[in-house]
This record gives C-alpha cells, structure tokens and sequence, in this order.
C-alpha cells in the first residue's frame, strides 16, 4: 500500500515512563527505587555542577533518600560532548 | 566517563540534548565493552536508507534516568548524536534501548537554563511539531501530538518568555515539547526547515535550535501552496485565523529574540554555496510537502532566509 497522508504505517514510539509536574525531590527517588538503582551516577555540564547548582541539589535528595544505600557520584562533562 | 560508569548501576543525566546523548552512547560502549574511539568504529552509524537493522550490537542495559533542562526532546527518542574528535565528525546512532527509561519534566528546575538555550530549543520543538503536522506520512497519532504541541507551544513560550517564573507555563513548554517529538520518533518524515537544519549544522556548525529559528518561517511560507489548508488549522488554533502561519511563526522568533535571518548567526556567506550542496543531498529534503526540486529552487529558499 502506498504511503501518505491517508494511509501507511504507525511504527511503534519507545516505551517510556514520563514524570512530568512531578518535583524532582519527589520524581527522583521514585525513578531510581522504579528501576532498582541503587548507586547512581549523575551526569552533567559544567554550568548545573557549580556549587548550589540543580546537580548539587540533585546529588543531595538521592543522598537522603532511604532507598539509596550509596551516595551518588557526580560526572561533569564538556559544554561540547564527545565519546573519543 | 565510560570508565566511571561501570562502578554504577544507574545513570541520571540532568541537561539537554548534549548530556543526554553522551549518556546514551556511553551506556551503548558499556554494554558492548567499547571504551574509546576506535572502538566506536564497529557500531553502525545511523544510515536513513538502510534505517535501524539489527547488526549484532547489544542494547544498553543500565538503567538510566533523564531530567530535562531544555526543550531539545532528546530524552524521547532512540539516536544519539556523537562526535568523533578525531575527524571532528558527528555521527548518529540509532539502536534499541537507548533512550533513558524514565524521563523526569520538572519545570521548576528548568529556572537555572539560560533563556537563549531555552526558547530556541523550544522552537526546535515547534520545527518538529510543524514538520511532522505537515508531513507526507502523519498518522492519526501523530496528527494529535503535533498539533496539540504546536498550539501549546505558541501560546506557552511568549507566557515563559514575559514571566519566566510562570512554572504552569514552563511546564506547558516541557509537555508539548515531548509531544513534538513522537512523531518523528515513530517514523513520520520532516521536511526541508530540518533538511537544510541538517546542513546549516554539519557546515556551518549552527545548533539545530537556531536553524530551526532561521528556516522554519521560509519553509512553511514555501509550502503554503500546497498544505495552507493544514497550517490555517494551526494558525485558527492559536486565535489568529487570518495570519498565514509563516508570519505566527516569525513574529514568535522575534519576540523570543532569537534570530530570525541566517546573517544574524555570525554564519559566512561564503560557506553558503556548500549548505545547498549539502542541503540537496539529505533525504528529508526529498520528504519536503512542496518538491525542491534544483538547486536553483534551494537556493532561492536559502536566499530568503539570508
């Protein structure tokens, strides 16, 4: 059958779970216990790893939360990204 | 980071699209025991002619978790964008599993992103949900995501940009921004505003939110002859049922402050003649609703964004 506006193929979308409204300090730990991680590497830029900065924050409710029985860690990479 | 990875058994990326896709390609290294450069070598780049065969290669398994600061919707789909410092190239990587399993859209953490990033991924996300409502190929899903995204998205930057603690408008941003993308993720064909983007980017190095902002007002302004019934149902949508879409569109570009013309992004006019070379030769330029059909008609497109 020809593809076009009327008729065609619906490929399926990735099937993922979305928190959206939900605050971080909430969605955060809920996320990790979802998926049974317990010792979480954060990863980010250079701007939102300053001190005080969303990663700091981040690293901070997974450190309190009871479901994690390690402190995350945080990795910082380049405005510019590359696997090399 | 590959390296650090293998001591986790979770990653959360807090960014855009930049810091998303290092996550996915580094969780792909990991589960295939790639860990620099050369070893990327024996993945598959993503070839749209050939699309996303199997090749042998093993889907990440580390669970991953994505907070989104920008509008850019790399959160939602499958490719990865890399690039190879040795050349340097980009390449894209499509495979199973890379998108993080849970995406978190909290709209009061997105007040620490600078507004430029901000809204010009958010008329990224307007470019996708436009192309994808325009499409050759929509679906009826598609059809409901794109134009409930470009609607709220019309409405929600301007609020975000006049109030920028306006948390119910950011998070309007944030939904529609995610709806933007479903389409092209399932398979939907863009036109020629990510065509030409395509280009923009790999020769003139200009990031997808700012090609967006110089192409897309031409490209519907070109199309109109041949799809004006479906971007009135836009325009009517957002309250200006009069206003060619082209112009909605544009007038939103200005009043975010973002560029609206190609000379406004410091981008050589020299390096132009190769942007329509490179342009011709993407396939979503053969998916554009009105045929380009020369190099004679892009550059006449490509002259008018200037």
């Amino acid at each position: 059958m020809r593809e076009g506006r009327d008729s065609g193929w619906s490929l399926p979308s990735t099937l993922q779970t979305v928190a959206f409204g939900v605050p971080i300090a909430d969605a955060l730990p809920e996320a990790a216990l979802r998926l049974s991680a317990r010792r979480l590497a954060i990863v980010t830029t250079n701007s939102l790893a300053g001190s005080g900065g969303l990663a700091e924050v981040v690293r901070n409710i997974l450190d309190q939360s009871s479901t994690l029985s390690w402190p995350a860690f945080i990795l910082i990479l380049r405005a510019q990204m590359s696997c090399a | 980071m590959i390296k650090a990875l293998e001591g986790a058994d979770g990653v959360v990326t807090i960014g855009g699209g930049s810091v998303c896709d290092s996550a996915k390609a580094a969780r792909l290294c990991l589960a295939n025991g790639i860990t620099d450069a050369v070893g990327m070598d024996r993945l598959r780049p993503y070839n749209k002619a050939k699309g996303s065969e199997p090749d042998g290669t093993i889907s990440p398994s580390l669970p991953f978790i994505a907070v989104a600061t920008t509008l850019s919707a790399a959160e939602f789909t499958s490719a990865a964008g890399v690039t190879d410092e040795r050349g340097p190239r980009k390449q894209v990587f499509v495979y199973p599993g890379l998108a993080p399993d849970i995406v978190i859209l909290d709209p009061q953490v997105t007040r620490q992103t600078p507004p430029k990033l901000w809204f010009s991924t958010g008329i990224r996300a307007l470019d996708h949900a436009l192309e994808t409502w325009c499409s050759t190929n929509p679906t009826p899903l598609s059809d409901a995501h794109s134009s409930y995204a470009a609607r709220l998205l019309i409405t929600s930057l301007p609020k975000v940009f006049d109030s920028p603690n306006d948390i119910p408008a950011r998070l309007d941003c944030m939904k529609s921004a995610w709806l933007s993308i479903l389409g092209p993720a399932s398979g939907v064909k863009a036109g020629a505003s990510h065509g030409i983007g395509h280009a923009l980017g790999g020769t003139a190095g200009m990031p997808h939110g700012e090609t967006s902002c110089v192409m897309l007002p031409h490209v519907l302004r070109y199309n109109a002859s041949v799809n004006g019934d479906r971007q009135a149902v836009i325009a009517a949508s957002v309250g200006n049922p009069t206003t060619p879409l082209a112009d909605i569109v544009a007038g939103l570009i200005s009043h975010l402050g973002l560029p609206t013309r190609i000379r406004d992004t410091g981008v050589s006019e020299t390096v132009m003649a190769a942007v329509a070379e490179a342009a011709l030769h993407d396939p979503l330029l053969a998916s554009n609703p009105r045929p380009i059909k020369s190099l004679t008609d892009l550059q006449l497109l490509l002259e008018q964004a200037w």
